[in-house]
């Protein structure tokens, strides 16, 4: 599905990955933890698109494409979908709204037909339902007021709505309670098909519980510098990051 | 004109009629005098500081033959009584005018038709020397007109000048909503000033929307001198989506209690567009309030002033005056220049004001991107939502329907309604 490599990558001239190798195939769930400043959401951004990092190395290929070479909404077109660890709030631009022209732009590109009025309705009922985002939320101007928690859901809530190839969720977890945690990990786990993938960023070996990852990796100072099975999760709960740091020297 | 005559006043007029229309000497007597010793205002002039009359000047204005039109090609309301202007002709009246709203229009208006209402600007004196036509209406007492009233005006052909003057008289308790559209056709370089006085009696309630699209080669002048007596409700949405170089002159003169006053304008801007806003609300009585709130975009070299003057004068206790000036520049060479003005001399009142310029939120924009809607459309969309809490101030969804349909046609602003 995706395949990283040697990626480079710095902003205002400072270098934050180092060559970073990273390979999600279709029907796995890989999970990314490392500590603060590692450059975990510089990866999900650069995956997203944004333009205010320089790429110096490293090519990335997305289901045959070149990633690196489609515009930002090109890159949703495809398939992928980042869940932002800070979602911006538009006031003024409808949540349903705005996410139909989503689904109908993403369709012209594929030369699908327009979702009619009522799918579309039908659509937003079903997948608010599945992520228990309040209706009234769902036809709001984009997380504007909404609390922490519901931001999360909304940006689950999308996913849902687009259903992309390759979901990037970046600290989703990070302030929802425990309830939520469990209707958002349910959500993703009810999306999870054997040609989709997701990459969960976090801190918290909690969400892995829900979510069961087939490989965790550890960014560390711009590269994946370890990577195993679930069990590592509890590992680095346990231990924290200082073990790994002391290998890598090596 | 040769090139090395500079253009003055003076030349400005000299291919332009005397005014056809009947006016009082109250306006009249000291007019032709002033405006001989006049000059067009230079940046010299508070009120024109960042306004260039140098291009204004220049033009040499002719009166064109119009053509026949079909007015309904720039219709903005379903059903409304129409009344159309195609330069200094009147071509369309509604026949259908119900008991209690009369107008006059034309040669039918006395000079005895018009109340005092002086406006000292050269704009406002011009108009007083060449006022070719125009109407008076005047709503009953207690009359809550059913449909909306709508005055369209069209310049029609190269330089031409249109002198408009009008006034509208609501009669105490009287409701009314009046939608005003200034067009053109085939013209560049036309000029139009369009003057309105307007009276709200006693409890009287006036929604007035002003829609400015004319040519992206016109200037247009337009000034509204509104009074305002105790207990009535006043809005001027002033809507502005095209023109070479459009100024607005608004002075609200609230002279009773308990008036509230609501001005709205929208600006949209592109090219080397020029709008100037200037507002006065001068309070003179007590236990009023009065909102204003302006919002622009502006792009490529366009460029923009706000002017809000509130005075509330030493015996007006207990005033609300709230004003709010937001603008989006979408390029780097667009420039705003947004000043309030608040002279306030008595003391139990309430005032704000705020002015904000922006860059377009792209934060936002990567947002709607990143979920698959293009470039241009995110933009759109994020100008759309700043815009749209003043559009949103514009009550006849027929109106706003027409605003929306011509951002979408020249900005590629899509809007969402609401209703
Ligand atoms: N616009 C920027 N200008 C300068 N430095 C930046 C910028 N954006 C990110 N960085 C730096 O890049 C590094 C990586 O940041 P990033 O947000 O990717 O970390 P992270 O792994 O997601 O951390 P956290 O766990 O705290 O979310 C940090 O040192 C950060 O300060
Ligand atoms: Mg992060």
């Amino acid at each position: 599905m995706i395949t990283i490599k040697n990626l480079h990558a710095s902003i205002e001239g400072k270098a934050i990955l180092k060559g970073l190798n990273l390979t999600v195939n279709a029907g796995e769930v890989h999970a990314i933890m490392g500590p603060n400043g590692a450059g975990k959401s510089t990866l999900a951004s650069i995956l997203a698109g944004r333009e205010e990092y320089e790429i110096t190395a490293g090519e990335i290929d997305f289901d045959g494409k070149d990633l690196l070479d489609l515009s930002v909404e090109e890159r949703a077109r495809e398939g992928l979908f980042l869940a932002f660890q800070y979602p911006v709030e538009i006031p003024g631009v409808s949540n349903v709204n705005f996410l139909r022209t989503a689904i109908n732009e993403i369709r012209e590109h594929k030369g699908e037909t327009a979702m009619s009025a009522k799918e579309f309705m039908a659509l937003v009922r079903d997948k608010s339902a599945l992520v228990e985002l309040d209706s009234k939320l769902a036809s709001r101007s984009v997380n504007e007021g909404f609390s922490g928690g519901e931001k999360k859901r909304n940006e689950i809530f999308q996913m849902a709505m687009l259903n992309p190839k390759l979901a990037i969720l970046d600290e989703t977890d990070s302030g929802l309670d425990i309830d939520a945690l469990r209707i958002v990990a349910n959500g993703v786990n009810e999306l999870k098909t054997d040609q989709n993938a997701t990459i969960i960023i976090t801190h918290y070996q909690r969400l892995l519980d829900y979510i069961i990852p087939d490989f965790v990796h550890v960014l560390y100072d711009g590269r994946i510098v370890k990577t195993a099975g679930k069990e590592l999760a509890l590992e680095l709960e346990e231990k924290g990051y200082d073990w790994i740091k002391e290998n890598k020297v090596n | 004109m040769g090139t090395s005559t500079k253009a003055t006043l003076q030349s400005f007029r000299s291919n332009l009629s005397a005014a056809k229309l009947a006016l009082p000497s109250v306006l009249t007597a000291k007019n032709e005098g002033d405006l001989s010793v006049m000059e067009f205002p230079t940046s010299k002039h508070e009120a024109w500081k960042y306004t260039r009359l140098n291009r204004v000047a220049k033009i040499e204005l002719e009166s064109n033959v119009a053509s026949p039109i079909n007015w309904e090609d720039f219709n903005m309301v379903k059903d409304a009584y129409t009344f159309v202007f195609q330069n200094t002709t009147c071509i369309y009246i509604s026949s259908d005018l119900p008991e209690g709203i009369s107008i006059k229009i034309g040669n039918e208006i006395g000079s005895a038709d018009w109340l005092s209402s002086i406006n000292e600007s050269h704009v406002a004196k011009l108009n007083v020397a060449h006022a070719q036509n125009g109407c008076v209406i005047n709503i009953a007492k207690g009359v809550q007109v059913d449909k909306p009233i709508q005055i369209i005006y069209i310049t029609d052909g190269p330089k031409q000048p249109n002198f408009w003057r009008n006034q509208l008289q609501l009669d105490a308790g009287a409701k009314a909503e009046v939608h005003i559209g200034y067009f053109s056709k085939d013209a560049i370089d036309a000029y139009s000033n369009v003057h309105w006085s307007v009276f709200l009696k006693e409890n009287s309630h006036l929604i007035m929307t002003k829609i400015q699209n004319d040519g992206e080669a016109n200037f247009h002048f337009s000034t509204e001198n509104i009074h305002q007596l105790k207990d009535s409700n006043f809005t001027l949405n002033t809507m502005t989506l095209n023109g070479a170089f459009v100024r607005n002159d608004l002075l609200v003169k609230v002279e009773g209690e308990n008036c509230e006053t609501h001005l709205n304008g929208a600006y949209v801007m592109k090219g080397n567009q020029h709008v100037d806003n200037h507002t006065t609300i001068d309070h003179i009585f007590p236990n009023c309030n009065s909102y204003e709130l302006y919002k622009g975009v502006m792009g490529d070299k366009s460029t923009a002033v706000f002017n809000g003057k509130v005075f509330v004068r030493p015996d007006a206790q207990k005033i609300n005056a709230f004003q709010s000036n937001a603008n989006v520049l979408l390029s780097d060479d667009a420039t705003i220049n947004s000043k309030p003005e608040l002279e306030i001399y008595a003391d139990d009142v309430k005032c704000s004001h705020g002015s904000t310029t922006g860059q377009l939120d792209l934060e936002a924009v990567f947002y709607l991107r990143s979920r698959g809607i293009s470039e241009i459309d995110a933009r759109s969309m994020v100008v759309a939502a700043f815009m749209h809490d003043v559009l949103s101030k514009v009550a006849s969804n027929d109106i706003k329907s027409y605003i929306y349909q011509q951002l979408a046609v020249r900005f590629n602003l899509h809007l969402q309604r609401e209703d």
